[in-house]
């Protein structure tokens, strides 16, 4: 019931609430992308030799690539010179306590509704939290450290575990795989890095909120999470970022690698600034998520809500290397103004009973288009393969649009894929059913749509899927005339 | 080497192209430029072209294609005879190399039937309004090509208010030239309002010399019209079609298709449907099944463009040997086409390791009030089954035989003429037979 109550509340709040600046020195370097940008990065993190090299190839090669166009989502050209490659809040000294971080740093993440503090202990979350593109703050280092977990920002990764960042970073998403992935190895600022060895269950859900907030910064982020034979990780992915009106482009590469009998599951909200409802500014949110199942009977789950950003464009990925292994995807996204969308999954089937799963719900509303395309490919080896895909639209309006396109690739005779998609709008007689019982329209809409993406809600966290329903809300206000 | 072979088809293109009497259409000729500049820009399609992800198309290519000169071929009516279905019960037109031989064909009362050069001159006005005039798609290097240079082909026109009484065969033998022929070839069918005609259009290859056929169709139903297209592809192992079907459906019509793939080295059809006014039926059935080294590839594009029409589509593949296949069929709702109803699914069995599918559904959808789905799957045949007629004393073979002819026959029984039916459940027999020995 107390829920319900704040979704009302939420609902009244038309404004993106998450729009605000914070002031705070930046050390940023100047607009354009060189050799020397790329150098200038690596060097300003005291990175090793070989991480350069690699950024400079990833970046050699970026300059042989063209954008590409195949997507269904339209964007005036970018010109990679006007963006800052580089921001960093300025902090030289290493903190070890809250209570040295900056308090005007501590003030935004309190607004986000990120606290660094007790309450998240008893709820039994860890938080990493970065703003723009550096880790400020760690907490539950200690107690992740006792049981072996490694969870730190990349840059530190790169500092105090050189093997385990050479050994994976790149093995999933190779700097060769798209436009964007090359852009981000050549560029990346920091992420996270999270390594779970053998046998451990991590004892809590790990959790990184990724906030951009310098104007022109485009973020480039780089995730990395490794679970070892046996091990288990949750890890959450939340985003809000203010109000900007020039586009700001968000090219992270996220990758995850399982090994036998592991399992990670990665739950993503996306919530950046959609753009205003004239369809001005907002977030450009080009994401490479790819988990690689290479041992046998792992699994991989990804669950997102996607309510913001201006352009989501992203296919977070399984390759089923492993015999027996599973690839889960649960998705809802959200368009509404001019918001585009054009995203969904990919799974290779490459070992024997590997399974998949795909469960894509996507919500149109005002001008937005919304695209649902997904891969299912099963390689000549994968005897015994499964897959069910399931991706429906909901449409809202008459002037906003709903595409499914789905590749179904099928090399094994032994492989049983399905996939089913419907289009339709919310059913006339339902909300007759409930004006009737005296829940109004806007109401009613919110409870049918909580319905609908009740099968992907479901598999988010709890505290994730309270925050999730609110999103829906809100993202939809206004939307029902 | 290979880049060889086809600029000597390029060449044999342009030689042609240059060579091309201006004065057999005229009034064609500015359509025909824009298409031969569109093929000499863009070139045939590869692998990168989305369109023809999974078609390869330049292996095909590559061979000592001579392009068709159409010349007259002597024929001896007994040797075509065991081609046909029923003479009795369907009006017969022959079509040889793509080019019409009114000799051989049937006088069919009601129907305005004739060569592509004569109605040209004798329905030019007719002609003019509807030729290359309502293609779905921009030109694509086959539909370019053919409008360039295709001067053979079937005009068929059935004026308001005529129904014809009898289904028509048209049956296209391929293959009659010495040299393995590259064909371009062209028709036009016009029904009016309130006519009805029934087509059943099935090629073979009359030789053992390999053919490409580039043929396009354009059909135009006129308000409360009615279509119903039949088509069979049985071609040799070395042959290969592009085959383009443009359908356009005015107000109240209905249009039922059916297209079966049975042989050929590589069939590509596109089969393009465009409801342009309000209350439009359309029905869509394919059956496919590649064996031996055949590759089939259906392209469906359903073109909602107006309110309260109706499309159900629903393509059925069996993928034996090295056979491999490909479904990819395209709904778009268009702004302002709402109480759509658009319906689509594809059922795949590989029966062997070596088979291959790829299928692709799409839904684009710009309107609200719609119902719309697809559906997709991609499986093998039911071991529970298969253990049950075994276990009754059917053979292994036999009962896999039956269980592919009965998967078949959710399409088959959508066929409303028996006579072809019966014909086709045969011919699939016979080739499940020679796939499973008892």
């Amino acid at each position: 019931m107390a829920e319900d109550n704040k979704l009302l509340e939420s609902l009244t709040q038309s404004e993106y609430k998450y729009g605000f600046v914070t002031d705070i020195e930046h050390e940023s370097l100047a607009p354009g992308l060189t050799e020397e940008t790329v150098r200038f990065i690596s060097a300003t993190k005291n990175e090793p030799e070989w991480l350069l090299e690699w950024r400079l190839n990833a970046y050699r090669h970026w300059l042989t690539l063209t954008t590409p166009t195949w997507q269904n989502v339209k964007f005036p050209v970018i010109n990679y010179q006007d963006i800052i490659f580089y921001s960093a809040p300025k902090q030289k000294v290493k903190l070890n306590s809250l209570d040295e971080v900056d308090p005007e740093l501590l003030k935004t993440f309190e607004k986000l509704g990120i606290s660094l503090d007790e309450q998240k202990m008893l709820s039994g979350v860890a938080v990493d939290a970065v703003f723009d593109s550096v880790s400020v703050a760690t907490t539950f280092r200690e107690k992740l450290h006792e049981v072996g977990v490694i969870f730190c920002s990349m840059s530190e990764a790169v500092r105090e575990h050189p093997d385990l960042v050479k050994k994976y970073l790149g093995s999933v998403v190779p700097f060769t795989d798209n436009y964007f992935a090359a852009l981000n190895s050549a560029v990346f600022s920091d992420g996270s890095f999270c390594f779970i060895p053998k046998g451990v269950r991590c004892p809590m859900e790990l959790s990184t909120y990724f906030r951009i907030n310098a104007s022109n910064t485009g973020q480039f982020e780089r995730t990395l999470i490794v679970a070892e034979d046996s091990a288990y990780v949750s890890y959450l992915e939340g985003c809000t970022a203010p109000m900007r009106d020039e586009n700001q482009l968000h090219a992270a590469v996220v990758e995850l690698i399982v090994l036998d009998d592991a399992e990670i599951k990665y739950s993503t909200v996306q919530n950046w600034y959609p753009g205003d409802k004239d369809g001005k500014g907002g977030i450009y949110n080009f994401v490479t998520k790819r988990g690689n199942c290479l041992g046998k009977n792992s699994k991989i789950s990804w669950t997102q809500v996607e309510t913001g950003s201006a352009i989501t464009w992203k296919y977070p990925s399984v390759v089923l290397k492993g015999d027996n292994s599973i690839g889960e995807f649960y998705s809802v996204a959200v368009t509404n103004n001019y918001q585009q969308a054009d995203t969904g999954t990919k799974m290779i089937h490459v070992g024997k009973n590997t399974r998949s799963r795909i469960v894509s719900k996507g919500i149109s509303a005002g001008f937005s288009q919304n695209t649902y395309r997904g891969q299912v490919k099963v390689l000549k080896r994968a005897s015994g393969a499964r897959n069910f895909s399931q991706c429906d639209s909901l449409l809202m309006g008459d002037t906003c649009g709903a595409h499914t396109f789905p590749y179904i690739e099928v090399d094994n005779p032994s492989a049983q894929v399905e996939h089913e998609a419907t289009t339709s709008k919310i059913g006339e007689d339902q909300l007759f059913y409930c004006n009737q019982r005296g829940i109004n329209t806007e109401k009613a809409v919110a409870l049918i749509v909580n319905g609908y993406c009740k099968d992907v809600l479901n598999h988010l966290p709890m505290e994730f899927a309270v925050e999730a329903q609110k999103l829906l809300a809100i993202s939809l206000e206004g939307s029902v005339g | 080497m290979e880049t060889l072979i086809q600029t000597t088809l390029q060449n044999q293109f342009i030689a042609a192209w240059q060579q091309a009497p201006i004065d057999v259409m005229p009034a064609l000729n500015a359509e025909r430029t824009k298409g031969f500049e569109f093929f000499m820009e863009k070139g045939f399609p590869t692998l990168k072209d989305e369109e023809w992800k999974y078609t390869n198309i330049q292996s095909a290519l590559k061979k000592n294609w001579v392009l068709n000169a159409h010349n007259n071929i002597e024929i001896d009516f007994n040797d075509i005879k065991q081609y046909i279905i029923n003479q009795e019960e369907h009006h017969l037109l022959l079509l040889i190399d793509g080019k019409f031989y009114p000799e051989y064909s049937s006088k069919i009362p009601g129907a305005h039937i004739c060569s592509l050069q004569e109605a040209y001159q004798v329905h030019h006005e007719l002609f003019m309004q509807y030729f290359s005039k309502q293609l779905s798609t921009a030109f694509n290097a086959f539909t370019a090509l053919n409008t360039a240079l295709a001067n053979e082909g079937l005009f068929i026109y059935v004026p308001k208010n005529t129904i014809i009484n009898k289904p028509i065969e048209i049956l296209n033998l391929n293959g009659f030239e010495e040299e393995d022929v590259f064909t371009h070839s062209r028709n036009l069918i016009i029904i009016e309002s309130s006519a009805e005609l029934s087509l059943l259009q099935h090629s073979h290859s009359f030789q053992e010399n390999a053919t490409f056929t580039n043929v396009v169709s354009e059909c135009f139903v006129g308000a409360q019209g009615k279509l119903n297209y039949h088509t069979l592809q049985l071609e040799n192992a070395d042959s290969c079609t592009v085959n383009t079907v443009q359908i356009v459906q005015e107000k109240d019509s209905l249009c039922n298709t059916s297209s079966i793939t049975l042989g050929g080295k590589m069939v590509r059809n596109d089969l393009n449907f465009r409801l342009v006014d309000k209350n439009c039926e359309s029905h869509l059935y394919g059956l496919y099944l590649p064996a031996g080294k055949e590759h089939f590839d259906h392209h469906t594009f359903v073109d909602h463009a107006s309110p309260n029409c109706y499309s159900n589509e629903f393509y059925k593949g069996i993928m034996m040997e090295q056979g491999t296949a490909v479904f990819n069929g395209k709904i778009i709702v268009r702004e302002g086409a709402q109480k759509t109803n658009a319906f689509q699914s594809n059922k795949n069995i590989l029966l062997s390791s070596e088979a291959k599918i790829d299928t692709k559904p799409q839904l684009e959808i710009f309107a609200d009030d719609v119902k719309c789905s697809h559906g997709a799957t991609v499986g093998q045949l039911d071991e529970e089954a298969l253990f049950y007629l075994q276990s009754r004393g059917i053979g292994k073979d036999k009962a896999y035989a039956l269980l592919v002819s009965a998967f078949a026959q959710d399409v088959l029984q959508q066929i409303a003429l028996t006579t072809y039916k019966t014909y086709l459940e045969n011919l699939i027999e016979h080739k499940l037979k020679s796939m499973f020995k008892d």
